[in-house]
């Protein structure tokens, strides 16, 4: 398990926590969950319920969806610490749309949606951290088609 | 033979279904306080009466035995007196008088004392008597009246608003006789010594009696405001409640707050213009009773110093006239109360009343005797022409299904699927349409009958507080016998309260039958893993568990169970239990729930004092407080802390509220914090080096102050009844972080049972588990709801949207055998899931639905 100082520091490689006070991380480690994971190991299935979103503190995951005409897993990204993940369907109250799986051992720590939601409800700057974060992904997105 | 319920024995048990003349509407506004009392208690009033009555004459004998010892006794000369056969010199005779005087005071006190208690008795019953009206009428509310009122507000009236009719009640009919006739004694005392004196000791009694009623009736106004306010407030907080996530989700936090603040001043001014209401009366009141004195003694000595009233009688008339007070004043008190008990009253009672009460009999009235009676059994009638209000539209044309056929409903909403099912299981009515089961309309058969008849598995059935097996036995609550309803302690006693042993073990090998094959019993062997064993258990299982123990060990030394167990290792701290445990390394008390209850052991607080091992705890409290109350600074409302593992947001606002005053008595509170700390749980802090040595060195101190035989450390070799089950198999705990994995854990365990043939054993203990409710998946419920339904062996099975495609064909077999000849309706997902069935009820998008015969194949029942 790592130390508090580990943990903290790995958050604030996280984009919507870089610009966030000690006390507002400390509450996402206590209200959130360390979990480990090992290669192969599913940290949330598609069409799963989003009850919680991950930042990744150690390893890399990838984000893979199953294309429903081919019958197989489609690969769209790979992910590492400091990652995001799971923050789309809980915010917008839907299934997963997307299976993520540890490539090697993984630490994360997860966030049950009551407290991300306080979260952001509490501190302007992490919300529009995420806002930002978003919108790059979706000019990355409109970008590649 | 028609069963005997409790409430019809006598006049004070229970009370209001089945009360001779008098059912249920007694107390749904249709009579007053006074007959209700009356008619609930008249035996005890009577007695109560009869007590009274009793007093009265050793009432006048206190008066009348002071004025014959200071005017015959005291001021009547030195002279003998003769009583009877004796000759009494005066000492004697003062002696005498004051001997009957004590004895009078006595016991006369004496009746009295038994006369309030008697009225509090009384009070009490009829209290009882009237919230069981109450929970009488609850039962008997129409569905939709019950899908309106929240529990909260329910429970309010129930509980908390009739709460102060119980005093007033055991006395309403006892306390103006008592009173009244004491004033008559004492008013007839001071007639007897004086008409004048007794003309100007009631002189302001007429004032009162017109003036109090008078100003009493505008607080019996305010009083029904304050009621109504009092109520709409607890509707307020039953919302706020309910609706706590909308209200954060938006911020609104702050307004509700507002809001109530709002609601709570309302209640606050109507209180203060009560309490200005009431203190004037109680001024006017003592006015002009002060007002008698005053014209009582300038008449009264008049009267003495013309020679027309002797002094003992003043003295006598003036005792009398104090004690008129305590009378009076009480009913004028309890002229009030009429007023206030009497809306009261009304205003409860009315919240009650509803005119589409499903009637008294249905309800209560027991399965087999009655109009309504009888067992339903046949085939299953089903015509709606429109649905119950409320409900999606639904419209079925008259279909009729055979005993023993499978029905899947397609199609439609859920919303008209369920109105279906509802009205199939007869728990809603349709407003125009048929349903019936063996000819009989569930529509007005007797609510027991039904209950036996038909199951119903809805998507969330109830889960009650007690134990899993009491659970999956209220099915057979209504064909059960009602058994001495006073002496329950269980549903198993209700069910059969004379089966012997025998009888116990076969219907506990009927439900793990049942629960086994509708797939319950893994969830029976989880609840069980985290059980602790009783003394006997641990003894009668230690060979087959310290086998099992040793398989599983190598079980998780392979690579796939790598990390997933925390061990219990005596040089080591075991992240993933409390710091408090780690330093006993040991349960030393199996009934204590947590550490709070360790360390209130005097034995265990001792032995953490002379190790120093409290000290310990302080500094780590301390160190944790410290962090919470940063964490608690930066979290605002606190909404983010509700729902942490281990820690309720109290709990962290107490140890950074410690912080603030800390001194030399708050060790033990740090310690308490110290106790609880989890280093897996509560990443805040972590235990550094030193701390670690010095954990495992006061470990080995306490090891010593504790061993004594029952005292089973971690790390040994039996069997140890005050570690769970589970933790006892795997030798220490699952990680936390590797709860991802923890599925593995329970199958490796669950399968190594099944192996050693020990699971149905282990599955037994899973059915005394209480407090399991937040532990079940909602399908682990809805196969209770199946269990519940199947054990009472019903004619009618109504599966309404539970269990997915995979689930439900494998259990479609299963309970045809397990419910023979039973008509089994179900909702089923898609045209696959209807393959299967018999007949097909299909609702079309309009809610129009028809009935027919299903193509697919089918499988007989038997």
């Amino acid at each position: 398990m790592m130390s508090i100082a580990e943990t903290l520091e790995g958050l604030r490689d996280c984009a919507i926590f870089r610009s966030v006070d000690a006390a507002a991380l400390k509450l996402a480690v206590l209200t959130g969950e360390q979990l480990r994971y090992y290669g192969d190991e599913v940290l949330f299935r598609q069409d799963e319920p989003g009850d919680s979103v991950f930042i990744l503190l150690a390893g890399r995951v990838e984000v893979v969806r199953q294309d429903e005409d081919a019958g197989e897993e489609r690969l769209i990204v790979h992910l590492a610490r400091g990652d995001l993940v799971g923050e789309l369907s809980l915010l917008c109250n839907a299934p997963r749309n997307a299976t993520v799986r540890a490539l090697e051992p993984v630490t994360a720590l997860r966030i049950p949606r009551q407290t991300f939601l306080s979260l952001l409800s509490d501190r302007p700057e992490i919300a529009l951290a995420l806002c930002n974060l978003l919108a790059m992904r979706l000019r990355r997105t409109t970008e590649q088609f | 033979m028609r069963a005997e319920w409790p409430w019809r024995r006598g006049e004070d048990r229970a009370g209001t279904p089945g009360q001779p003349g008098l059912r249920g509407e007694a107390v749904i506004g249709q009579v007053s306080l006074l007959r209700f009392v009356w008619v609930r208690s008249w035996r005890s009033q009577i007695g109560i009466l009869a007590l009274s009555a009793l007093i009265f004459p050793l009432t006048y004998a206190t008066l009348e035995l002071p004025k014959t010892i200071i005017n015959d006794a005291i001021g009547g000369g030195p002279g003998p007196r003769q009583i009877g056969p004796f000759t009494l010199d005066q000492l004697s005779w003062l002696l005498v008088l004051a001997g009957a005087l004590f004895l009078c005071v006595l016991t006369a006190n004496l009746l009295k004392w038994r006369l309030n208690v008697w009225i509090g008795e009384t009070g009490d019953r009829l209290l009882r008597s009237l919230r069981v009206g109450f929970l009488a009428q609850i039962l008997r509310f129409p569905a939709a009246r019950l899908k309106r009122e929240r529990p909260g507000d329910l429970v309010q009236r129930l509980m908390g608003e009739v709460e102060p009719l119980g005093g007033f009640m055991g006395g309403v009919i006892a306390t103006p006789v008592f009173e009244a006739g004491l004033l008559l004694i004492y008013a007839g005392f001071v007639f007897a010594q004086s008409v004048w004196l007794g003309l100007a000791t009631i002189a302001m009694f007429p004032l009162q009696a017109w003036l109090v009623p008078l100003l009493q009736a505008r607080i019996v106004e305010l009083n029904r405001l304050r009621a109504r306010r009092a109520r709409e407030t607890a509707e307020f907080v039953s919302e706020t409640v309910e609706q706590i996530g909308e209200t954060r989700v938006n911020g609104a936090s702050g307004w509700r707050l507002s809001e109530g603040q709002g609601k709570l001043r309302a209640i606050g001014a109507v209180r203060e213009a009560l309490l200005r209401r009431k203190y004037f009366i109680k001024g006017v009141n003592n006015v002009l009773n002060q007002l008698s004195p005053v014209m009582f003694y300038a008449l009264g000595g008049w009267l003495v110093i013309d020679g027309q009233l002797e002094i003992g009688s003043l003295v006598a008339v003036v005792a009398a006239q104090r004690e008129m007070a305590g009378p009076w004043k009480a009913l004028l008190t309890f002229v009030q109360h009429v007023y206030d008990f009497g809306s009261r009253f009304a205003f409860a009672s009315q919240s009650f009343a509803d005119a589409e009460l499903v009637a008294d009999e249905r309800v209560f009235g027991p399965a087999d005797a009655g109009p309504l009676a009888g067992p339903l059994a046949g085939p299953l009638v089903l015509e709606i022409q429109e649905a119950a209000p409320g409900a999606d539209a639904l419209s079925l044309a008259r279909a009729e299904f055979a005993p023993g056929s499978r029905i899947a409903v397609l199609g439609g909403s859920d919303g008209a699927a369920g109105a279906l099912m509802a009205a199939a299981a007869g728990l809603e009515v349709p407003l125009r349409g048929e349903v019936s089961l063996g000819g009989r309309a569930l529509e007005s058969a007797n609510l027991a009958a039904l209950g036996a008849a038909v199951g119903y598995v809805g998507q969330e059935p109830a889960i009650l507080s007690r134990t899993l097996e009491e659970n999956l036995l209220f099915g057979l609550l209504s064909t059960g016998r009602p058994g001495q309803a006073g002496d329950v302690r269980t549903l198993r006693d209700w069910i059969d309260p004379d089966a012997g042993p025998e009888a116990a073990e076969a219907r506990t090998a009927l439900l793990l039958d049942l629960a086994d094959g509708a797939g319950l019993t893994p969830d029976l062997v989880r609840l069980a893993l985290g059980c602790r064993l009783t003394e006997e258990q641990a003894r009668l299982f230690r060979p087959a568990l310290l086998s099992l123990r040793g398989s599983l060990q190598d079980t998780m030394a392979e690579a796939a169970y790598r990390d997933l167990v925390e061990p219990w290792r005596i040089g080591a701290v075991n992240a993933e239990a409390s710091i408090l445990e780690n330093l006993l390394f040991c349960w030393p008390d199996r009934e204590a729930a947590d550490e709070a209850a360790l360390l209130a052991s005097p034995k265990i607080a001792r032995a953490l004092r002379r190790t120093g091992a409290e000290r310990f705890l302080a500094e780590i409290g301390r160190e944790l407080a410290t962090a919470f109350r940063e964490v608690v600074e930066a979290a605002g409302d606190g909404a983010a802390l509700q729902g942490l593992e281990g820690w309720r947001h109290g709990d962290l606002l107490m140890a950074a509220e410690l912080l603030q005053r800390p001194s030399r008595a708050d060790r033990r509170a740090f310690a308490a914090i110290g106790a609880r700390f989890v280093p897996a749980r509560d990443p805040l802090i972590a235990l550094d080096m030193a701390q670690t040595e010095r954990l495992l060195d006061l470990r080995a101190a306490l090891r010593d102050a504790l061993d004594e035989p029952g005292v089973h450390f971690f790390d040994t070799d039996g069997v140890d009844p005050s570690q769970s089950l589970f933790d006892g198999l795997l030798g220490g705990r699952r990680r936390r972080s590797r709860r991802v994995a923890w599925d593995r854990i329970d199958d490796a365990v669950q399968g190594a049972l099944r192996t050693e043939g020990l699971e149905r054993a282990i599955a037994t203990i899973g059915l005394g588990t209480r407090g399991f409710a937040e532990a079940l998946s909602a399908v682990a419920r809805q196969r209770i709801g199946l269990v519940r339904a199947l054990a009472k062996g019903p004619r009618l099975l109504v599966l309404d949207h539970v269990f997915g495609r995979a689930e439900h064909a494998r259990l479609r077999d299963w309970m045809m055998d397990a419910a023979p000849g039973a008509i089994i309706l179900y909702a089923a997902v898609d045209e696959a899931a209807a393959e299967d069935a018999d007949m097909v009820i299909r609702i079309e998008a309009t809610g129009e639905a028809a009935a027919h015969p299903a193509s697919g194949p089918r499988r007989t029942s038997g």
